[in-house]
């Protein structure tokens, strides 16, 4: 939402001051370009402005800014067990971008940064590098590069997936999951579609979407860009993906699904999964300091199996149930994943 | 209370803003000089020169004042420049201040346009020391102030602008000749930046969040007022949360009904034993938890 007198988007660009002055002063002058009338600040380390105590998450957002750093220190992580593994036992994540564009009420990385503003790695050959390292080191790699951000809203400015998908096609052993909620599958369509990239596009239903997922595209925005992408030949997860007991949920539900039947998409996915609302205590605790106005993380107040918090009672374990046995009538249950 | 506190080094830097926002009162009781509009809604107060006694004059004035999300804290002054810096005359807006002695830097949030341009203001602790950076103002109090106000206030609450008085050189500059020099784009930039002090407070002030969280901390207070001293600290946390979570998701007449529940709950429990006050717990937590969004209801 535009407001009076507000800074647009990426007003500024935080850089770190040692990358002006290296091999990496090229590609930051490229993308300081492509954000021609930003103001460049810059920064010793990126954390200097992504966390700091006295960041307030609710006032940044409304103008968030972009920040250009390296990534130091280890490239590849092992996946938390919180997140379905898809079968694979070497399930790793990268972060290239720190943060999302957009204003999910129930993110998690509101509880992991004390900024909204958003992070771009300017060393992705190098975390591309290390992702074919590991996968010779362990037989095959599962790799999910956009947890932590979501790369297709940002690339047509960014490009980060394009450069992923390039860099990896040669190298059938990674198979890497870029999770979405855009709609911007046109800023891919150039690419000749990979054999081992999973777009995975999150659906909610849309009065989920508007209530709970600021400044994201609608539901059929998104949907008709996960028909593009099967269209192009590029394979596609379909992620319900945190299911929220809302109220007058079983009609919410039944109306998402009565909208994918229409559309008959499920013998062309990939797979799907869903999963509840569910965050670690510690990251809940900060998401609520970050979001105070919000409801809902302050509703999350039961502790489920794996001890981290969720909502209570039986709305919820008759949702997942609801949305599961749905899935399962419409695809094969080994391509049903929570 | 003090909806907008402002910092200057020196009177004469002060001048302007005095009678630009009727700062007519004396503020008796501080350490510090400070002066007040008469309903107290603008505060200016000089620190001194220097980044130490500017960073122990905004503590102790900051520490005076109770906590508010959307009070702006400003500072205005003059600054040097480099000759092929920003020209003399020249107004700009601060987003990076670094303190050239330890190297710390302070990031106040740009939320707001502005036709100045921006730079990043070195704070130097003594005249004649060297800057290190060409790309900068120089001052001698920003840092100080700063590194005072980012313990009591966000960085969103942050707005640091500087006039340009003279450019750095190996001779110092006359100082009545610099004064007369800036007068008037002084004064002018002294209005611009009260505008964009006060646009940035309505900023503030107009989040939707901020509004919604008032209210609802304000109900959870009144809320938890009922509860009294009958549940442990972990418990009485919980509830909060609760609280809170419904408040956040009410309107005023399930708000309402949900107190009434409550209350009916709390008059038909007198809590005496501790599995007494467990079972309390949980029929109110359960309560709550019912009357909110994300609910614990059975089935339908």
């Amino acid at each position: 939402m535009k407001e009076d007198g507000l800074l647009p988007p990426f007003s500024h660009l935080y850089v770190e001051e040692d990358l002006l002055e290296s091999t990496w002063s090229g590609k930051v002058t490229q993308l300081c370009n492509r954000f021609g009338k930003a103001v460049v600040v810059p920064v010793r380390s990126f954390q200097e402005v992504t966390q700091r105590r006295t960041a307030r998450w609710n006032d940044q957002k409304r103008s968030p800014k972009l920040v250009i750093a390296r990534k130091r220190g280890e490239l590849i992580y092992p996946c938390s067990e919180v997140a379905p593994n898809f079968g694979h036992p070497h399930f790793y994540y990268a972060v290239p971008m720190q943060n999302c564009l957009y204003d999910c009420e129930y993110c998690y990385l509101q509880g992991m940064y004390t900024s909204p503003n958003l992070v771009y790695f300017v060393n992705q050959e190098e975390m591309i590098k290390r992702a074919v390292e590991l996968a010779r080191e362990l037989g095959e790699l599962y790799l999910c590069i956009a947890y932590d951000n979501d790369l297709l809203a940002m690339e047509g400015a960014l490009g980060v997936t394009a450069e992923w998908v390039e860099g990896l096609r040669n190298h059938p052993s990674v198979t890497v999951e870029v999770r979405t909620k855009s709609a911007n599958f046109a800023a891919l369509k150039k690419l000749a579609p990979p054999t081992n990239f999973i777009l995975a596009w999150t659906l909610s239903p849309e009065p989920v979407i508007r209530q709970f997922e600021a400044g994201t595209p609608g539901l059929e925005a998104r949907l008709k860009s996960l028909k593009a992408a099967l269209s192009a030949g590029w394979r596609a997860r379909l992620c319900l993906d945190p299911l929220l007991p809302v109220k007058d949920w079983p009609t919410v539900y039944e109306e998402l699904f009565r909208r994918l039947d229409q559309e008959e998409l499920w013998q062309a996915l990939e797979d799907a999964s869903y999963g509840p609302f569910r965050m670690p205590k510690q990251l809940l605790r900060q998401a609520r300091k970050a979001r105070p106005d919000s409801a809902l993380l302050h509703s999350a107040q039961s502790r489920e199996e794996r001890g981290l918090m969720t909502f209570g009672g039986t709305d919820q374990e008759r949702l997942l149930e609801y949305v599961g046995t749905e899935l399962r009538k419409r695809m094969p249950t080994d391509k049903v994943w929570t | 209370m003090a909806e907008i506190i402002l910092f200057c080094a020196h009177r004469r830097e002060a001048e302007p803003f005095l009678q630009l926002l009727n700062l007519d009162r004396v503020i008796e009781d501080q350490v510090l000089m400070g002066y007040t509009d008469q309903h107290g809604e603008c505060a200016l107060f000089l620190t001194g020169q220097g980044p130490l006694r500017a960073a122990a004059a905004v503590a102790s004035v900051l520490a005076l004042y109770p906590s508010d999300q959307t009070r702006v804290i400003g500072n205005f002054g003059t600054a040097g420049a480099f000759p092929d810096g920003p020209p003399v005359g020249q107004a700009v807006l601060i987003n990076r201040v670094q303190d050239q002695a330890s190297g710390s830097s302070y990031y106040p949030d740009r939320l707001l346009l502005s036709p100045w341009p921006e730079t990043t203001c070195l704070t130097l602790h003594r005249a004649g020391h060297q800057p290190e950076s060409m790309e900068a103002v120089v001052d001698m109090e920003l840092a100080g102030i700063a590194s005072a106000a980012t313990l009591f206030v966000s960085s969103s609450q942050l707005v640091f602008g500087k006039l340009v008085s003279d450019h750095l050189g190996s001779e110092p500059p006359d100082w009545k000749e610099m004064f007369a020099a800036i007068t008037e784009p002084y004064s002018l930039a002294c209005k611009e930046f009260v505008e964009l002090l006060r646009a940035q407070r309505e900023l503030l002030v107009g989040n939707p969040r901020h509004r919604r969280i008032e209210r609802a901390v304000e109900r959870t207070q009144n809320a938890m007022k009922l509860l009294g001293e009958r549940f442990t600290v972990t418990q009485s946390r919980q509830l909060e949360i609760a609280l809170k979570a419904l408040s956040l998701s009410t309107e005023e007449e399930q708000w309402a009904r949900a107190l009434s529940s409550l209350e009916e709950l709390l008059a038909g429990s007198p809590t005496i034993s501790k599995p007494q006050r467990a079972e309390l717990f949980d029929r109110l937590l359960g309560s709550l938890q019912a009357s909110g969004s994300f609910s614990g209801r059975g089935p339908a």
